[in-house]
């Protein structure tokens, strides 16, 4: 594999964003996710190629790694912002099609949620798995998610909630989103949420972390 | 109807039963004390009784059909605190009117926590406390946290039972401590109540929904009087109830009255406050300014979602240091509750059988239940959940120094208040980050605060005056929509 290709992943299993930023420690002083996709494209290296062969390829070692226990939120958070920071230059590609992506992936917090770090996430996971990722924020209301899904057919979406008490909320948004478009998929995550909930409210998927619902995606998605 | 016979402290009951009511229900309807923190979820596991025949079950998801026999565990006395502190406020006491008409006038304050409520009776002929007790909130059997118990208000005729099991639970003290003392009731002529925002809306039966939802906005935040009979209360019926202020949804009295409890020396001109619970507020007193915030860290240290956690109860692991522990009471070891953990904690760190990032490679053995011969220990998941919890409220106490503009090393003091800031060990808590390193030397522990409020403001109607310029001088801070917060909380997280 190419050896640019092979940093940049490395940069976002690592969370190194750019030259500057001081973590990981060990990597101090070294080109990070931003400097090294810029010189890939240089390089005449396609947009499809950098997110497949690094992006993607580092984002999944991550989630993994997570899932398994052995790194956590801060080691995620930054490597979702060395993939973001990478991103920035891909996406023009996107933008004028010359590059494609898996599919696209609405997602929100539920109506009087605010808890929004384990959503960005999963929002940004998802994106850097290859995913055009829509992030409707915060205490967002049904007929929202389904206004943004109308739009893009096909779309998945995903809601998050971390409270007991939006629970309800989640029940309620999955019924409205379903009943507008019964083939729509939607997963649903968050700490109180489980899989027991998540088949009495009539939700498609529910995954105790980001990496499950990149699978999910790509099962869809296939 | 079927029959079930409950066994509890040496005592045996029998009633009938409504068949399709879990064992959870039909325990609180017999009045058994039981502790359901994720208010009968299924989820936290920690409601198991023990049933004849069936062995261990949880009480919340089974479903009894024929007469059973359910052991309840042997509850020992919780330690609650009821300290009053060295930095209390001094004032001159101004008792009310109703007070100049009877003989042996009293007064009661109550500090109504999510866990534990705590009564201080006073007497206003010579401004003693003359009695203190301590028991677990009743609503404990409807859900450990604030949320579980909103979410229990919402159920068809939640709130009428929670504001009953509340009144109640006041009426039996008034009843208990009135004949204790032989006095009628009719002696006692004010009631002052300090507690978090949701438990003064429990209190009042006014459904603190909102509460629970974004933006989370209380249906009253001002101070309130009722009389007694209003309440239903049966004492001298003009009594008045006096409900202190509070700032906000999730920053109650119960922070306003202990802020306005203290009167800190004057060389400590800047200083924390922090209340580490589950919802952990604090606020920074500055010489013109007050910012307070409320961190949510989560119920770990009480015990909950810790895989070997308990409450601070007989047995409990409490300290730690180098493989030596110690237990409540000297009792064999069955669980750890806070104080424990962090101490666990902070010597793992240390000796990095926990890398600072929290990596833990498998579980680490504290000690052997003698009971069951079953592990006490800490598994890499316990460790995530301390994280969490440790991280929220060193974020929050971040914030507050940084929205005041200023640095850490020009706070002169923090101020722990509450059961856990008082009975933890202040090098591991600064050890793992829970507090600010370097604070460890300005760290002091001044108990319950809230109480200490509420004992001030039956003194002395003058209280309430200090209590409105806590209330005029605080600034909130909303740390859901705060720029940063979740890159400051990430980061906290390494110890
Ligand atoms: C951080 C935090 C906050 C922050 C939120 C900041 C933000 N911008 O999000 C702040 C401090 C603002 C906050 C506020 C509140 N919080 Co809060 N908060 C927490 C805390 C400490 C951690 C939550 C978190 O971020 N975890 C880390 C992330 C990464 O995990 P996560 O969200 O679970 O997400 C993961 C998975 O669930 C999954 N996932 C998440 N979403 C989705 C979606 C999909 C589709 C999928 C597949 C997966 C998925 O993937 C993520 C990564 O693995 C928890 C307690 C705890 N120890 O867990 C309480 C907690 C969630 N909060 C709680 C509460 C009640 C509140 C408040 C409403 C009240 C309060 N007590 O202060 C307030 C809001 C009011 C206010 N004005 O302050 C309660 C909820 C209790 C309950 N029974 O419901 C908790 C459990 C604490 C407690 N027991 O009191 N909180
Ligand atoms: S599992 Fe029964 S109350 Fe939590």
């Amino acid at each position: 594999m190419n050896e640019i290709l092979e940093q940049i992943a490395i940069c976002v299993e690592s969370g190194k964003i750019n030259n500057a930023s001081p973590f990981p420690p060990q990597m101090k002083g070294q080109d990070g996710a931003d400097e090294l996709t810029k010189q890939a494209l240089d390089s005449g290296i396609t947009a499809g190629e950098i997110l497949q062969g690094g992006l993607m390829i580092g984002m999944e070692k991550v989630g993994v790694k997570f899932r398994e226990n052995k790194v956590f939120v801060p080691q995620v958070l930054m490597s979702a912002k060395a993939m973001s920071a990478a991103m920035e230059h891909l996406k023009p590609f996107f933008a004028s099609g010359e590059a494609e992506r898996k599919g696209i992936f609405i997602i929100g917090t539920v109506e009087g949620d605010l808890h929004d770090i384990g959503k960005n996430l999963v929002a940004m996971m998802v994106e850097g798995n290859g995913y055009e990722v829509i992030d409707l924020g915060t205490d967002v209301k049904a007929e929202k998610f389904i206004e943004e899904a109308e739009k893009h057919p096909g779309s998945v979406i995903g809601l998050s909630a971390l409270l007991t008490t939006t629970m309800n909320n989640m029940e309620k948004i999955v019924k409205a989103i379903k009943d507008n478009d019964a083939s729509r998929k939607v997963c649903i995550g968050g700490a109180p949420v489980n899989d027991e909930f998540c088949q009495r409210i009539g939700a498609d998927s529910y995954n105790p972390d980001p990496q499950g619902v990149v699978e999910f995606l790509n099962s869809q998605a296939s | 109807m079927p029959k079930i016979t409950v066994h509890s402290n040496n005592k045996i009951q029998s009633t009938s039963y409504n068949e399709g009511d879990n064992l959870l229900q039909i325990i609180r309807q017999n009045e058994q004390d039981i502790t359901a923190p994720c208010g009968g979820n299924g989820t936290c596991g920690k409601c198991r009784v023990k049933v004849k025949g069936l062995g261990i079950v949880t009480a919340c998801t089974h479903y009894p059909i024929n007469d059973l026999e359910v052991y309840m565990p042997n509850e020992s006395e919780n330690k609650i605190l009821t300290a009053q502190h060295e930095y209390t406020f001094k004032q001159t006491p101004v008792p009310p009117e109703l007070a100049n008409e009877v003989d042996y006038p009293l007064g009661l304050a109550i500090d109504i926590g999510t866990t534990t409520v705590v009564f201080y009776w006073i007497n206003y002929i010579d401004q003693s406390l003359i009695k203190t007790r301590g028991i677990k909130n009743p609503q404990s059997a409807y859900g450990a946290d604030v949320i579980s118990r909103i979410n229990f208000s919402n159920s068809e005729n939640g709130l009428v039972e929670l504001q009953n099991s509340m009144l109640n639970c006041i009426q039996q003290e008034i009843n208990y401590t009135c004949n204790e003392i032989g006095v009628n009731s009719d002696r006692l002529v004010q009631i002052s109540v300090s507690g978090n925002t949701s438990m003064l809306h429990l209190l009042l039966g006014v459904s603190p929904s909102s509460i629970a939802l974004a933006p989370y906005t209380p249906q009253f935040t001002e101070a309130k009087k009722v009389t007694s009979s209003e309440l239903g209360l049966k004492t001298n019926p003009q009594t008045q109830v006096h409900l202190l202020p509070s700032i906000s949804g999730y920053v109650g009295s119960d922070i306003v009255s202990g802020l306005a409890s203290i009167e800190a020396p004057e060389q400590i001109k800047n200083y924390l406050f922090v209340d580490i619970g589950t919802n952990g507020e604090m606020a920074l007193v500055t010489p013109e300014k007050i910012y307070c915030c409320s961190t949510a860290a989560g119920p770990a240290f009480e015990g909950a979602n810790i895989s070997h956690g308990m409450a601070a109860l007989d047995g409990a692991i409490s300290s730690y240091n180098k493989g030596e522990y110690q237990t409540i009471s000297d009792e064999s070891p069955i669980g750890i509750c806070g104080s424990g953990l962090l101490d666990i904690m902070a010597y793992l760190v240390e000796n990095e059988t926990v890398s600072t990032d929290g990596f833990l490679e498998e579980n680490y053995n504290i000690a052997t239940n003698k009971i069951d011969g079953s592990s006490i220990c800490i598994s890499p998941q316990d460790v995530r959940e301390i994280q969490l919890a440790k991280s929220a409220i060193l974020s929050g106490i971040n914030i507050l120094v940084q929205s005041a503009g200023l640095s850490m090393n020009t706070i002169d003091a923090l101020f722990l208040a509450g059961g856990f800031g008082n009975y933890l060990n202040p090098e591991s808590a600064t050890r793992i980050s829970l507090l600010p390193p370097s604070l460890l030397d300005k760290t002091i522990p001044i108990g319950n605060t809230s109480g200490t409020g509420a004992i001030l403001h039956v003194k002395s109607e003058l209280f309430n005056s200090r209590l409105n310029q806590v209330v005029d001088r605080c600034e909130y801070i909303e740390l859901s929509t705060h720029e940063g917060f979740d890159l400051e909380f990430a980061m906290n997280m390494f110890f």
